[in-house]
């Protein structure tokens, strides 16, 4: 494992990807400070556009890193440096993780201090806010891992949708949850065991994909 | 000797090439390397003693293989216009002799033939002795 | 007394395949032994699907084969190591740079991974090629890119280069200046370049050894001029009912009424009198171009393979 060249290409991957980069986290954070805004519709407004924000940055950033490569054949061109397949994929992956969370984490941390900033706002709503930040980026992984093994943009799409839905049917469930729901009004942060349930499932999730997408890279049998 | 080493070098940094070589040439590439290096040993561009360039810069600078050149050396080697020194590369050789034979033989061949041009166009030998006079004059005039 | 005798120095092998094989779903590289000596070039001629760029990623390490061994420099070459790479240089034709960056990032990129690099042959690189480094890999025509990885490559001042069809597609005059550039690589005897091309005009001119490949499989593989010398096409006029003389390496090429036109690919004095004692007339025995004695091994490798 060469440190040095693991660092060489995670930077590459970030420079080539600096441009969405900054959009998606000025996106982001934009839309976090729409939510913020006087009124329901505000509110409304603001979160549908920080998960659009969120999905599309996830969909953007694993074409231009991930499947790009295998596209544009510029796979070829860094297999052909002196990096092996091991460090590759140590950056590889870590690169594409850490771009996502730039906006992620961006628009995660500004709702947090937002909510505990404004005074209408309910701070116990954070805990919803963290349970469903961690659903996007659970999805994001699955994202990857199916990046990795299908190559293929059709089959990630499809990912992204079923993601989507199964995200609206989960703030919805969460909504009607009546330990949540009442979480939601109040104005103390706590997380009841419910919520830790929740968390520890999604970081679970994260990691078995995370997990996966990094074995099959490096037991690649070709490097090209 | 210096001197004329350093002139044979420069051509090199400069890349006017004194050896062409033609792909359309039917001859083998080695025959050309040969035959051209003769003809510049023989009118006097490569005096005795001046160093060769190695095989395998030979080989780099013309594009063509090591073997070729290996070979077009070795035969230079064998019929004396080159004497290659053990690890030390190629010098033209100092007896130019040998060839000065082979440029002497081109000559006369060269010289029969324009006599027989000379004749098909109807040229009198006084023309064809000022026509030879004039071409001395131009290479004198190129060379100066 | 008897004095041991060293054996003769062994030449420094740059490559090494043995008995290599690889199947694909629909293709099948076939028990490939191939050596490249050190300090020469190494042409590899093949038609398209031939197996060249097959032989060529295997050797880089990018394709794993199902059985044999690849050692290049020495080492020996696994997708887990990336020790060997540091000291080869590899172009394949369907190589791609990032777009959207331009040369000069590119150069900085594969600067910060080659210790060896030498910036300032990097700088003559881009005036000689007439590139730019500002310029975007997107405006690129494709010889500007195939020279642009070319002084990605020769840069780093590798100790092989395996280059996988690099005259494809370029001009006369791009051609000229990779070839020029690539050779001043042969006045160096550590440095070895193996090269694939179906152009045998290119290989004929600059290899010292060449190797035909036709469907996976080594057809032959000969020292150049040995190839030249050894190879003939013979026209003979011949009755109907004449049968080519049992000679090593003779075979029926084609006929033309009395016309016989055949070919032979290991010339020795006194061919042409067996065959006119044989009762043939001779009216022709001349070498062959490179290209043609290629196109006539392979030719025979498929009639050989079929039987």
């Amino acid at each position: 494992m060469n440190t040095q060249a693991i660092q060489i290409l995670f930077l590459k991957d970030l420079f080539l990807s600096r441009w969405p980069l900054f959009g998606y986290l000025v996106g982001g954070l934009f839309s976090a400070m729409v939510t913020c805004l006087p009124g329901e519709t505000a509110g409304f407004i603001g979160f549908v556009l920080m998960i659009t924000v969120t999905i599309a940055a996830g969909i953007h950033l694993i074409g231009v890193l991930l499947l790009a490569e295998s596209v544009d054949m510029t796979r070829t061109f860094v297999m052909s440096l002196p990096v092996s397949l091991l460090d590759y994929s140590i950056a590889k992956i870590s690169v594409v993780l850490v771009a996502f969370m730039i906006p992620w984490l961006g628009m995660l941390a500004s709702l947090t201090v937002l909510n505990f900033v404004v005074p209408e706002a309910k701070t116990g709503i954070v805990a919803f806010l963290v349970m469903i930040f961690l659903f996007m980026l659970a999805g994001f992984c699955l994202q990857l891992v199916t990046a990795v093994v299908t190559e293929s943009v059709g089959w990630t799409i499809v990912v992204v949708v079923m993601g989507n839905v199964l995200l609206n049917l989960f703030i919805k469930s969460l909504h009607d949850h009546p330990v949540i729901a009442e979480l939601n009004r109040s104005e103390t942060l706590s997380w009841p065991p419910i919520v830790l349930q929740i968390m520890t499932i999604e970081v679970i999730v994260m990691s078995v994909a995370l997990g996966l997408a990094f074995l099959l890279q490096i037991r690649r049998r070709d490097l090209v | 000797m210096t001197g004329e080493f350093l002139c044979v070098y420069t051509v090199y940094m400069n890349k006017h090439r004194w050896i062409t070589l033609s792909q359309s040439d039917p001859r083998a590439l080695y025959l050309q390397v040969i035959e051209q290096i003769r003809r510049r040993v023989a009118v006097g561009d490569l005096p005795p003693g001046t160093e060769l360039p190695s095989i395998r810069q030979l080989a780099a600078d013309l594009s063509v293989s090591v073997i070729t050149i290996k070979r077009a050396y070795l035969e230079l080697e064998r019929d004396g216009t080159i004497t290659t020194r053990q690890g030390k590369g190629s010098v033209v050789a100092e007896k130019p002799g040998l060839s000065t034979a082979i440029t002497q033989r081109e000559l006369e061949s060269h010289l029969n033939a324009a006599a027989q041009l000379g004749s098909l166009l109807g040229l009198s030998k006084t023309e064809m002795q000022r026509r030879m006079a004039e071409a001395c004059e131009n290479l004198q005039r190129k060379q100066k | 007394m008897s004095i041991a005798i060293a054996p003769p120095h062994t030449k420094t092998a740059a490559a090494a395949l043995r008995g290599v094989a690889r199947t694909f779903k629909h293709f099948r590289l076939d028990n490939i032994d191939l050596e490249i000596e050190q300090g020469t070039v190494n042409g590899l001629i093949g038609p398209n699907g031939a197996g060249k760029s097959t032989i060529m990623r295997i050797m880089m390490g990018l394709l794993t084969p199902d059985t044999g061994t690849v050692s290049v420099l020495g080492q020996p070459i696994s997708s887990r190591e990336a020790g060997a790479k540091r000291d080869i240089g590899f172009f394949s034709d369907d190589m791609r740079l990032y777009k959207s960056e331009t040369v000069a990032f590119h150069l900085q990129f594969v600067r910060s991974l080659f210790p060896g690099w030498d910036e300032a042959y990097a700088q003559q690189l881009l005036s000689r090629f007439g590139l730019i480094a500002g310029q975007k890999v997107r405006g690129l025509s494709h010889g500007q890119r195939v020279k642009c990885l070319l002084l990605l490559i020769l840069a780093r001042r590798p100790k092989l280069l395996i280059l996988d069809e690099p005259t494809n597609g370029l001009d006369p005059v791009a051609r000229q200046e990779v070839l020029s550039e690539l050779m001043q690589i042969v006045s160096d005897e550590t440095r070895t370049i193996l090269y694939s091309s179906h152009n045998t005009q290119d290989v004929e001119q600059i290899s010292d050894t060449i190797t035909f490949i036709d469907r996976g499989r080594v057809i032959a593989r000969n020292n150049r001029d040995e190839f030249l010398e050894r190879w003939r096409r013979i026209r003979v006029q011949a009755p109907a009912n004449w049968q080519a003389p049992a000679i090593a390496g003779l075979r029926p090429e084609s006929t033309f009424g009395n016309l016989r036109v055949l070919t032979l690919d290991r010339y020795q004095a006194g061919v042409e009198d067996r065959l006119q004692l044989s009762g043939a007339t001779l009216e022709s025995s001349e070498t062959m171009s490179l290209e043609e004695i290629f196109v006539a091994a392979v030719m025979r490798g498929r009639e050989e393979n079929e039987l």
